[in-house]
């Protein structure tokens, strides 16, 4: 029984009793009563003649056949944990060597429990074991092929070795990821041949060559596709004797951080510009009004409004900051007001018609009589579409149109908002990524416009957390239609 | 199928618009293998718009996951709802991905 538990390990992971020896024990234990009760027969048989002394002796037969079956139960019983703890021990000789396979039937025993637990703490130290062992063969390199290979296919970076002859000698999956070829490719490879860089294969050389060279690291920027390219940081160290020189190139993909490094830079020097053009002006102002006596009140009247409006931009520049932090660290709170977007509207209206009267802009605000009332954040909501405004009057060049309408869709169960222009417009490249944060056309135009490039990430980011949205239609040269809806009826939420 | 392909960043984010069944799947995977070997593992699936999957859809994703595991890396879910959550769990191959909210959480991971 024993052994078959130990050869289909996982038909039956537990060791099942063997019935064996109580079979053997009641065998021997069968002759052994019937020749007591015929020793007791021919003892006693004149008094058996008669009938009293037969029905004794039919009571006394049935009572020991019962006592038997109880004593061989019990005995049974006793002895069931040690017959199962036998047979484990039995597979465990016939080379089962998994603890959890080892373990009985846990029938109640002190004797199969004290068992199992002395198994399962036999598992984990193999598991130990084996870690151990895996983790040392490695360190020491006695691991051989196979020892590399598991842990270098399971390095998320890449890791080659490269050979006295300037070859690829082992090369983990991550690394032909890197250079896209299968490892079986790469093996016996030239370095030269997988990438062409020259300071890349100068440095290996030295490293293999130069009994004193301690490797170092040079950042390259290889095609990943026909359209992007990725940064890769190879780091080299000499491995192995002096005889046995060999190069270990490990392989950082840094495209990510490189990319997000530029957008922090972009950043950090569009904030500067977007922070202090506000603050030079109000400086300018200041000075002036300063200079003006008490009778020139025209021309304080003039810088405060300028102090004022500039002011103002200050704020929202701020709160676009604050706001893109925020929706980064999913901490960006939308409250619940009754927004009146036709009011909201109209309050920009005074507030855009000078800025586009001295840009020469022909602009209308087209308000309907009356609007639904929409449940959102009215700082927010406003935000989004200062933006869309705000953009339109900076996009479009002198003695153009810019177009506001406003109204409501019933029957979409939506409150739309459209800012039409007809300036520079989008190329149809640009378009879809109009919406990314920090994204500017690569328009000559647009050298002398300046702006965050977080003013329309953010309006749609804002009106998507109301349940609305923000559509674009463009075309180059002929203008750009900025649609934003905002839902009648949307539980605002958190983002 | 729709699939939108677009770049965040260094990162490749698919996004499959609808469910990921029957000859979807299919497609759903000729274009995941071909993402993966040109995004050098930069790669993340937005399920946002994927009601639910089949188990060829499912296995599509599990394929892919145990190709990038393979390699030190991991396939990244964003978006994923209650439903296709479910599946991955039921079918116990959901720790084969690392799930994220949404794009932007699952694209900082990459930093």
């Amino acid at each position: 029984m024993g052994q078959s538990t130990a050869s289909k390990p996982n038909a039956n992971p537990r060791v099942s009793p063997s019935w064996r020896v109580p079979v053997l024990m009641a065998a021997a234990w069968f002759p052994l009563l019937t020749a007591l009760l015929l020793a007791a027969h021919a003892w006693l048989r004149p008094w058996l003649a008669t009938s009293f002394g037969s029905a004794i002796v039919l009571a006394a037969g049935v009572g020991a056949v019962a006592c038997q079956g109880v004593v061989l139960w019990r005995f049974v019983k006793c002895i069931r944990p040690a017959i199962m703890i036998q047979s484990a021990v039995a597979s465990w000789r016939g080379g089962e060597a998994d603890a959890q396979l080892l373990t009985v039937a846990d029938d109640g025993t002190g004797l199969s429990e004290d068992w199992n637990r002395m198994m399962t703490a036999w598992g984990t130290a193999q598991t130990e074991l084996k870690s151990y062992r895996t983790a040392t063969s490695v360190v020491s390199n006695q691991g051989g092929e196979a020892g590399y290979s598991a842990v270098f296919d399971m390095l998320p970076n890449g890791v080659m070795i490269i050979d006295r002859s300037g070859k690829v000698s082992h090369a983990n999956a991550a690394a032909s990821r890197v250079f896209m070829r299968s490892q079986e490719r790469m093996k016996d490879a030239p370095l030269t041949a997988l990438i062409d860089q020259t300071e890349l294969s100068e440095l290996v050389a030295a490293t293999l060559n130069e009994s004193r060279a301690r490797g170092g690291q040079v950042e390259l920027t290889i095609p990943q596709t026909d359209e992007h390219e990725a940064v890769i940081r190879f780091i080299i160290r000499p491995m192995g004797s002096q005889e046995d020189r060999r190069a270990l190139v490990v392989m950082n993909d840094v495209t990510h951080q490189r990319v997000a490094d530029k957008s922090r830079n972009l950043f950090v020097a569009q904030a500067t510009h977007e922070l202090r053009t506000p603050l030079t002006n109000i400086g300018l102002y200041l000075e002036r009004a300063i200079d003006l006596t008490d009778d020139q009140f025209a021309e304080r009247s003039e810088c405060l409004n300028v102090i004022n409006g500039e002011v103002g931009r200050l704020a929202r520049v701020v709160e676009e900051f604050l706001s893109v932090s925020e929706i980064e660290a999913g901490s960006f709170q939308v409250r619940r007001d009754d927004v009146r977007v036709d009011e909201l509207v109209k309050r920009m209206q005074d507030e855009y018609m000078p800025q586009a009267k001295a840009k020469s802009l022909d602009i209308t605000f087209d308000l309907p009589p009356k609007l639904s009332v929409v449940q959102g954040d009215r700082e927010k909501v406003s935000l989004a579409i200062h933006n869309l405004i705000g953009n339109a009057i900076k996009y479009t060049p002198a003695g153009q149109r810019v177009r506001v309408e406003v109204g409501e869709d019933p029957a979409a169960g939506h409150v739309e908002v459209r800012v039409s222009d007809t300036g520079i417009g989008i190329g149809e490249e640009d378009l879809p990524k109009v919406f990314e944060k920090f994204y500017r056309a690569n328009d000559e135009r647009l050298s002398e416009i300046k702006g965050s490039g977080l003013g329309l990430a953010l309006a749609r980011e804002v009106i998507r957390l109301h349940g609305g949205d923000i559509t674009c239609e463009s075309t180059l040269n002929e203008g750009t239609t900025f649609t934003l809806t905002l839902p009648l009826h949307h539980p605002a939420k958190t983002a | 199928m729709r699939i939108d392909t677009h770049r965040v960043g260094a990162v490749t984010v698919l996004e499959p618009q609808g469910a990921l069944i029957q000859d979807d799947a299919d497609v759903f995977r000729s274009q995941l293998d071909e993402a993966m070997l040109s995004s050098m593992g930069r790669l993340l699936i937005d399920v946002t718009h994927v009601p639910f999957a089949d188990s060829k859809g499912l296995e599509a994703l599990a394929d892919a996951g145990a190709q990038l595991t393979e390699s030190g890396q991991a396939l990244k879910l964003s978006g994923a709802n209650e439903t296709l959550r479910t599946a991955l769990e039921l079918t116990e191959i959901d720790d084969r991905f690392d799930h994220y909210q949404d794009v932007n959480a699952a694209v900082r991971s990459f930093l």
